[in-house]
């Protein structure tokens, strides 16, 4: 694979795909397939989900709102490059420190990994880590949240893709229609879905979850991504969950000719008991205290 | 404004007592009952914002109402241009706006709707008593024909029937409904629901012939098992108190025994009415089962009340798996010649409590159930059979076994649907009054009606009544429900002692004495509560345990929700007495508008400009208003497809 030491971006060239990490906007700026370009905006962590009619009659969309601030806005804090398994700290890779770089053995490489840290303003002690490793089969894409137990519970945990055309669809090995940790009786198979719908909550809020997912493959005309883990939730919607979170009815959210991909470390659950104040079931809250993880294969 | 409007005492000026929901017709041979005149359509309509300014004269026969608004029949006012669409939950509907105490009735917030229609009464009816009925009008009416008042009826839920005989004239009949938006039924009716008004059930005029069965009483039991006819002593000790629960409060049927010659037991009386001798016509009784085999059947001279005498034969049992019909049949014969007929579905089947579980055909009652408000996001509560019925289908392929008709009873054909396809129904009556007694969340029942207050008694009574008698012959019933979210007192426990008296064969429900308990021990045959977490579940059973228990509501399916449902399906296996619940609810309240655009989109609670509101708490279905799936079905189908039984 082809290494682009760039001032701002590192580039990865393989034989099917391109990626380019960008350092100024701190995270995956573009991959690119077959011609295909998947990423709009830079890819980075999320900290919300839409709230449900129950999470708001139970108080928990005001206990957690400092999530929805950390879900529009958290700051890259730090980046790692390693080639081939040599580690290279920020310092060494940016200009001018990448002069010496363009004739390097390391402009040609078999894996390269990018470590993006981000921080939240309300916390020290909490850490997401966003970890992407190329080789020539596909970008593993790692995901760690590292605790702080004097924040309050999270509604979601993970990396949001923000993918510049509306899919055609979707297929996907898990769990049939919505689920959530909290419902999830659902009979396991592969499951194709056509274009991306949205569940008519008449109140727009957190919907089309799929947990216990083993593979997603995104399909736009002739072009595929798919996604590959052990048991890892996602959801393919058109809109973010704050876009969700604002509105007051469907046709108040937004035009949308983008898709939201997530992939969720920690989905919080829908409840069900009452919507004025009955909280999730214990297990299925996110402990914004615990540390989280994903692992995915994309390619 | 007219006196009784604001007196609990008159709820009905005129009305015909409640009777049985059969229809008669002229031979069985008849498709449909042309006994029957449809006065549906459209009818001229004076709305009036405020009662005080009411045109007063416009039941007169010279009263133009050619230059009125043009109402839809049946339907609501308010989704026909005429009035604010309001969705409220608990508050009284004029919360902030007018400061009341029962019974006074609000002024600000009640508009009337005068409604006009002329019509010729239909050849094939003429000469003969007519009737006109109401099968639902939100909330009160006076009713007048061709100048002259008839009467006037309460209860937006069940049917309000006029004497029209002497009134009405072959042709040009000009009828006057006088609608109230309020009165001090207001107070009763505080339904979590969009507060409508109008004619939003069918109305029409029906025919007696010269003798005409008024009312129809059946009552059909299956039989306990055969095998305990000849038990052990002690264990015919046991048998026999076993009936005696069964049975419990029924004077006649104290003397019980199981029968040799069969699994179920029937009986019918009929009320008659003639216009001259009764001893001019015969009644004949039949029931055949769904093959057409004949299992009873009599014969006898009419009179104005009848009672056959009570048989016993082997019977299929009816049951939510095997909802087997037999069909009466009773003909009234003049010279052997066929004056009417009827027709009605016969189920046998026999609930009871055995040591505090619930038992049908002998079987413990697991009720996957869910609480249904009518709703057309077209029409509101105005809905068509086509919807009825679909609500029947998508009920029976998500293993739903059981209704409750929250919180009112529900439109006629719903209970026959429920007939033929077996799902169990709470038949509620048509009483809540939550914002009298729920206060900002709390219990504060300072002015809580019908309560203990003397005055209120019949009013309720009148419902319960009415409740009764219309739907006493529906298998599918198997809970009387005494109303809901009205907290408790001796009136709710006279109803409660109603509808005992009248049915030993049936249980009867009623949640809000778990505010009081001190009244357990007479109202209510089951311990009902809604939203009680599992824990609490658990707790009730270490602590009380006294009656079997059910969730006349539970998991709250607001927006995307229904997590959770397996720890409510596990106290199925920890607690026999433990027996199901009803989810709530069925179907979102939201109704189809036009944007500005001319687009068409579903808008719920508070997008009427409607003050005050309680928003999107209108929609809490499995179902989105337009009758798809919420994703969360999924959950409700893998647990109900289990405990199908």
């Amino acid at each position: 694979m082809n290494v682009v030491f760039g001032d701002y971006t590192l580039g990865v060239h393989a034989k099917d795909a391109s990626y380019i990490f960008s350092y100024a906007k701190g995270g995956l700026e573009s991959l690119s397939k077959n011609g295909t370009e998947w990423i709009s905006k830079p890819v980075r962590p999320l900290f919300w989900r839409a709230t449900t009619c129950n999470d708001r009659g139970n108080g928990f969309s005001y206990k957690s709102s400092v999530w929805m601030g950390a879900d529009l806005f958290t700051e890259c804090s730090g980046i790692s490059v390693s080639v081939d398994g040599h580690g290279f700290c920020q310092d060494e890779i940016i200009a001018p420190a990448n002069n010496k770089l363009i004739d390097s053995h390391y402009r040609n490489a078999k894996s390269v990994t990018i470590i993006f840290e981000y921080r939240v303003s309300f916390s020290d002690a909490a850490r997401t880590i966003i970890s992407y490793t190329v080789t020539e089969s596909g970008m593993r894409t790692d995901y760690y949240y590292h605790g702080d137990e004097s924040l309050p519970s999270v509604p979601a945990l993970g990396i949001r893709f923000i993918i510049p055309f509306t899919l055609d669809g979707y297929e996907y090995e898990g769990l049939k229609g919505e689920t959530y940790p909290d419902r999830c009786h659902a009979a396991e198979g592969r499951y194709s879905v056509d274009g991306l719908p949205v569940p008519q909550y008449v109140v727009p809020q957190e919907c089309g979850m799929h947990i216990h997912t083993k593979d997603v493959i995104l399909r736009k005309g002739e072009s595929l991504l798919e996604i590959k883990g052990s048991d890892f939730a996602f959801s393919a919607l058109p809109y973010t969950a704050l876009e969700l979170e604002s509105a007051w009815h469907h046709d108040e959210l937004p035009y949308s000719e983008k898709s939201v991909l997530s992939l969720f470390a920690a989905v919080r659950g829908v409840g069900g008991i009452n919507s004025w104040g009955a909280d999730v079931r214990e297990d299925c809250q996110i402990d914004a205290g615990r540390n989280y993880e994903l692992s995915v294969v994309i390619s | 404004m007219d006196s009784y409007l604001s007196d609990p005492s008159v709820f009905q000026i005129n009305r015909m007592p409640a009777h049985s929901d059969h229809r008669h017709k002229r031979g069985f041979a008849e498709k449909e009952s042309s006994f029957y005149q449809d006065l549906c359509g459209v009818w001229d309509a004076l709305y009036t914002e405020d009662i005080e300014n009411r045109e007063r004269d416009f039941y007169r026969l010279d009263f133009r109402s050619d230059e009125f608004h043009k109402l839809k029949v049946p339907g609501h006012a308010e989704l026909q241009g005429l009035g604010k669409i309001q969705y409220i939950n608990t508050q009284y509907p004029w919360e902030g706006i007018e400061m009341l105490r029962p019974p006074m009735v609000p002024v600000k917030t009640n508009a009337v709707i005068s409604y006009v229609r002329y019509f010729d009464i239909d050849e094939r009816l003429r000469g003969n008593r007519l009737f006109i009925v109401f099968e639902g009008v939100e909330q009160a009416m006076n009713l007048y024909l061709n100048g002259e008042f008839i009467g006037y009826s309460e209860d937006s839920f069940t049917s309000a029937e006029f004497d029209i005989t002497n009134y009405v004239r072959d042709t040009g009949n000009r009828l006057a409904v006088e609608v109230f938006k309020r009165t001090k039924a207001a107070y009763i009716e505080d339904q979590d629901f969009f507060r409508f008004s109008g004619i939003f059930r069918p109305v029409y005029i029906y025919a007696k012939p010269e003798c005409h069965i008024d009312d129809i009483d059946i009552r059909s039991t299956l039989l306990p098992e055969k095998q305990a006819e000849e038990p052990a002593h002690e264990e015919k000790k046991g048998f026999l108190n076993k009936l005696k629960s069964m049975f419990s409060g029924h004077k006649d049927r104290k003397d019980v025994k199981v029968s040799a010659s069969g699994n179920g037991r029937f009986s019918l009386s009929l009320k008659l009415s003639a216009t001259d001798s009764f001893q001019l016509y015969e009644v004949s009784a039949s029931l055949s089962d769904a093959e057409g085999n004949v299992l009873y059947e009599k014969r006898c001279g009419a009179d104005s009340g009848i009672a056959f005498d009570e048989e016993d034969f082997d019977v299929r049992p009816y049951s939510n798996k095997d909802p087997y019909l037999y069909t009466l049949r009773l003909e009234v014969l003049r010279n052997d010649k066929t004056v009417e007929t009827v027709e009605y579905p016969v189920g046998f089947r026999r609930i009871e409590i055995i040591d505090k579980v619930i038992y049908l055909n002998g079987e413990r009652l697991i009720i996957n159930g869910v609480n249904r408000h009518e709703w057309s996001p077209y029409t509101g509560r105005a809905i068509s059979l086509r919807e009825m019925e679909e609500d029947i289908s998508i009920m029976k392929r998500n293993y739903i076994n059981s209704v409750r008709t929250c919180h009112y009873p529900d439109s006629i054909p719903f209970y026959f649907m429920c007939d033929e396809a077996g799902i169990y129904v709470m038949a509620e009556t048509n009483l809540e009054s939550h914002g009298s007694w729920q206060k900002m969340g709390a219990v504060e029942p300072s002015w809580n009606v019908p309560g203990d207050d003397p005055a209120w008694k019949d009013i309720v009574l009148d419902r319960a009544r009415s409740n009764y008698e219309t739907f006493k012959n529906h298998p599918s019933i198997i809970f009387w429900s005494l109303g809901n979210e009205s907290y408790a007192g001796e009136c709710i426990r006279e109803m409660d002692a109603f509808f005992k008296e009248r049915d030993p064969s049936r249980l009867v429900h009623y949640e809000g004495v778990f505010h009081r308990p001190e009244l357990k021990a007479s109202i209510s045959d089951v311990e009902s509560r809604m939203y009680a977490s599992p824990d609490e579940i658990r707790e009730y059973f270490h602590q009380d345990g006294s009656k079997p228990f059910l969730l006349c509501e539970y998991m709250h399916s607001m927006g995307n929700s229904l997590g959770g449902f397996e720890d409510y399906d596990a106290l199925i296996d920890e607690f026999d007495g433990y027996q199901g619940g009803w989810i709530w609810d069925f179907i979102d309240q939201a109704l189809y508008t036009k944007r500005a655009d001319g687009k068409e989109v579903l808008r719920y609670g508070g997008d009427f400009s409607e003050k005050p509101s309680d928003y999107e708490f209108s929609c809490d279905g499995i179902l989105f208003a337009d009758r798809t799936e919420k994703p969360g079905l999924e959950e409700v189908r893998y647990f109900y497809e289990r405990r199908i039984r």
